[in-house]
């Protein structure tokens, strides 16, 4: 899935270690999910969403077929 | 904080890396130890060594991360092993399920030995089977 969370975190000054420590997973998930390499849990997207305080759907851009579904 | 500070401060608070290299550290060294015992004639001393530290080794897999500070699996590492368990299962089935009917046919009609090995590891295998269906019916119905 497409993000924009190294965008996010290079903004913030925060190193893959930092942010994955403030969201309770390790920094190889952070490194997955910024190459998209690993679609996070909904529980982790909010808990990211809710660390840069803004919406999941700012961080995270669902790639969708025709019919809407994911591809 | 780096991660050799907060070492240093909490010894339960190496990375995820540090836990890893330890926990296969210590199997390989169970493993190096059997198989020096065994080129030694010390099987005994060998088999007890490889115990100890393979015992270490999952005990230090299962007990480190209830007490460090620092996560070292999370969800991802739960999909990669969900992930690899199942193509894991797949490919036994798969393998199974296409030779040992057609094993069974052929030493019923004399084509075929199944030899003592092979009846090993068709037991084996069926254990597998019927202990993956009996971890999925526990699991599904606690979902």
């Amino acid at each position: 899935m497409k993000n924009v969370v190294t965008t996010r975190r290079e903004a913030a000054g925060l190193s893959q270690g930092e942010l994955a420590e403030e969201v309770g997973v390790t920094r190889q998930t952070i490194n997955a999910i910024e190459r998209e390499r690993y679609d996070p849990s909904l529980e982790l997207a909010f808990e990211l969403a809710d660390h840069f305080d803004c919406r999941i759907e700012d961080l995270f851009e669902p790639e969708l077929d025709g019919n809407g579904s994911e591809s | 904080m780096s991660d050799s500070t907060r070492s240093i401060r909490d010894p339960f608070a190496a990375g995820k890396r540090t836990y890893e290299r330890l926990v296969w550290g210590l199997v390989l060294v169970g493993c190096l130890a059997l198989v020096a015992g065994i080129v030694a004639e010390a099987r005994l001393a060998g088999t007890a060594s490889y115990l100890v530290t393979v015992w270490a080794a999952m005990a230090v897999a299962f007990g480190y991360p209830y007490v460090s500070d620092v996560t070292l699996l999370d969800e991802r590492d739960a999909e990669i092993h969900d992930r690899a368990s199942g193509l894991t299962i797949t490919a036994v089935c798969v393998a199974t399920l296409s030779v040992v009917p057609a094993l069974y046919v052929l030493d019923a009609g004399g084509y075929a030995t199944i030899g003592a090995t092979l009846w090993g590891v068709i037991y084996a295998v069926s254990a597998l089977g019927l202990l993956y269906g009996a971890c999925y019916t526990v699991v599904s119905r606690r979902r």
